[in-house]
């Protein structure tokens, strides 16, 4: 015990013991604490940023009602016209669209029809393609119901073969928007 | 338990902030607290001094140095150097950029005008605080008003820059092309707010430059003449620690039980507004559909516009996504061409081939044009 003492008298061993506590303290106590703040300080402006206050929410809550009310308004008006009123597209839109040329005098020598994708607003999308025959008069008139209709439609293509005969060749692709 | 915490960093961040000297351009020096600014009293002495933009004048300049004490050696340099008055207070900050180089931004305040601040021991420039103001609803040009004085806050290449507010660099920043200016309000407490968020932030080797350290020696005589500094200073160590260990996590406390005790009202708000967005998304599709319908019920009255101007066979006609083809022969294609151009709605006519004259001696042509919604 006292060989240790008369050791610890030593100014070698003293100062060198002391070197080695405040080494220690700086890597185990201030390094870890300035790293732990630095984290910390980040971490809370990050949160501040991000967070937004409640009466802000209530507030941007209030506002959103008021948008939906004038957006609901709105659709109302142009929801009909892409209203889906059939159990089956892919057989109803060709049927509708054969009896819409046929009632305009048109002879439709065939129909086909697909189903194609769009990303519009989530919309779902039907192509028909015909095949028909008949005066310009008689295709002017179908157009007019098409375009006119209640139901939204909208050609993508049309062909006219055989101008110059009485009664002309037409190939045509119909396009419908459906929600 | 909340509400207490909240009330005692209050009462810290109000004692600290009595402490503290705004220096605003209009050669006033208030004090802020939550009530608002007031002129310092006389009586109190300044723990620290923010000098806001208007009362200093700036410089910045780019260093390379071997090691930061070769940086200092020329920064107290430049610093004499640099100053545009006989007497002044030169302040710098620091910063190290992504080239291996050092950005030192220079402060100088006329020691004539504020000979007050001549014996503050720190002294801050406050334009750090005055950027921490820009957030969500700020433009690339903002114009921030308050009780502090006026500034303008704009962005360019290297990020936002704070001045004293005045209408020719109002002007002069239109003039190369900055964006209409955003009028905003600020508190005094909005920058205390900024002010604590730096502090405890900043290391110590960016903000050296605040300190006066011809002040030290007096200072520290006084220190050293206390009894048991060691112990005090120790003390006041780990009560620092203490505190900011207090501070930094009563406020994460504070951001969390925020966010959760209105997390029902915010996934509701989210929902909504994902359901809108929706909507709108779908209204918009769908006017868009409208918009861009074909309308071919309009070529009646177009082929009778043709037809009334002469002589017109057609041999062709087609219509693809918007775009009309049509080939045939016309007595005269200058007519032809001139009574389609004057049909409401028709644009780009072009020819796909040029017009020749066939075996009657009438024009064949092939061409294509466009026709918008009427």
């Amino acid at each position: 015990m006292n060989k240790l003492r008369v050791e610890f008298d030593k100014p070698v061993v003293r100062y060198g013991l002391l070197a080695v506590v405040v080494m220690v303290a700086i890597q185990q106590l201030v390094l870890p604490w300035f790293d732990w703040r630095a984290t910390k300080v980040a971490e809370l402006r990050q949160a501040r940023s991000l967070l937004v206050s409640e009466d802000a929410v209530v507030a941007a809550s209030a506002r959103l009602d008021t948008a939906k009310q004038e957006l609901s308004a709105a659709l109302s008006e142009v929801q009909p016209r892409f209203q889906d009123t059939s159990t089956n597209q892919k057989v109803d839109f060709p049927a509708a669209a054969r009896s819409l040329f046929e009632a305009s005098g048109l002879t439709v020598n065939s129909v086909s029809a697909e189903e194609v994708s769009t990303d519009l607003g989530g919309l779902k999308s039907y192509v028909v393609r015909l095949e028909l025959e008949g005066s310009i008069s008689d295709m002017l008139r179908a157009m007019q119901a098409v375009e006119s209709g209640e139901q939204y439609m909208s050609f993508n293509r049309m062909t006219v073969f055989d101008l110059k005969s009485q009664r002309a060749r037409f190939r045509v692709e119909l396009q419908r928007y459906v929600i | 338990m909340k509400r207490f915490i909240e009330q005692k960093l209050d009462q810290l961040r109000a004692a600290i902030l009595r402490r503290i000297a705004w220096v605003t351009a209009a050669d006033s020096i208030v004090q802020v607290s939550a009530e608002g600014a007031n002129i310092f009293p006389r009586e109190q002495k300044a723990w620290c001094a923010v000098a806001m933009p208007g009362t200093f004048v700036t410089t910045s300049r780019c260093y390379k140095a071997i090691s930061r004490k070769e940086l200092l050696a020329i920064v107290n340099n430049e610093r004499a150097f640099l100053s545009p008055f006989d007497g002044s207070r030169s302040l710098y900050r620091v910063t190290e950029t992504d080239e291996g180089s050092w950005l030192v931004d220079f402060y100088f305040i006329d020691l004539q005008r504020y000979p007050e601040l001549g014996q503050i021991f720190a002294l801050i420039p406050g334009d750090q605080f005055v950027g921490c103001l820009v957030g969500e609803e700020a433009s690339s040009l903002n114009h921030f008003r308050g009780e502090l004085g006026d500034f303008l806050v704009y962005q360019n290449q290297s990020g936002w820059l704070v001045k004293r507010f005045s209408q020719r660099l109002v002007e002069s920043l239109r003039d190369e092309g900055q964006s209409q200016q955003r009028i905003l309000n600020y508190e005094p407490s909005d920058l205390a707010q900024g002010l604590f968020s730096a502090l405890l932030s900043a290391s110590f080797w960016s903000q050296r430059g605040a300190v006066q350290w011809s002040l030290v020696p007096a200072w520290l005589r006084q220190m050293l003449a206390k009894p048991k500094l060691f112990r005090n200073v120790a003390v006041g160590l780990v009560v620092w620690v203490a505190v900011q260990f207090v501070y930094l996590t009563a406020t994460d406390w504070l951001i969390t039980n925020d966010a959760s005790s209105s997390a029902d009202i915010r996934r509701a708000y989210a929902a909504e507004k994902t359901a809108y967005l929706a909507d709108l998304d779908q209204l918009v599709a769908m006017q868009e559909l409208i918009a861009r319908q074909s309308r071919l019920h309009r070529l009646g009255g177009l082929f009778e516009a043709l037809s009334s101007s002469g002589e017109l066979k057609l041999n062709r006609f087609d219509y693809l996504d918007g775009e009309y083809r049509m080939a045939g022969v016309t007595g005269d294609i200058d007519t032809l061409i001139s009574s389609l151009s004057e049909f409401p709605g028709v644009s780009g006519i072009d020819f796909n081939s040029p017009v020749r004259p066939d075996r009657t001696g009438l024009d064949q042509f092939d061409l294509r044009f466009e026709m918008a919604n009427e």
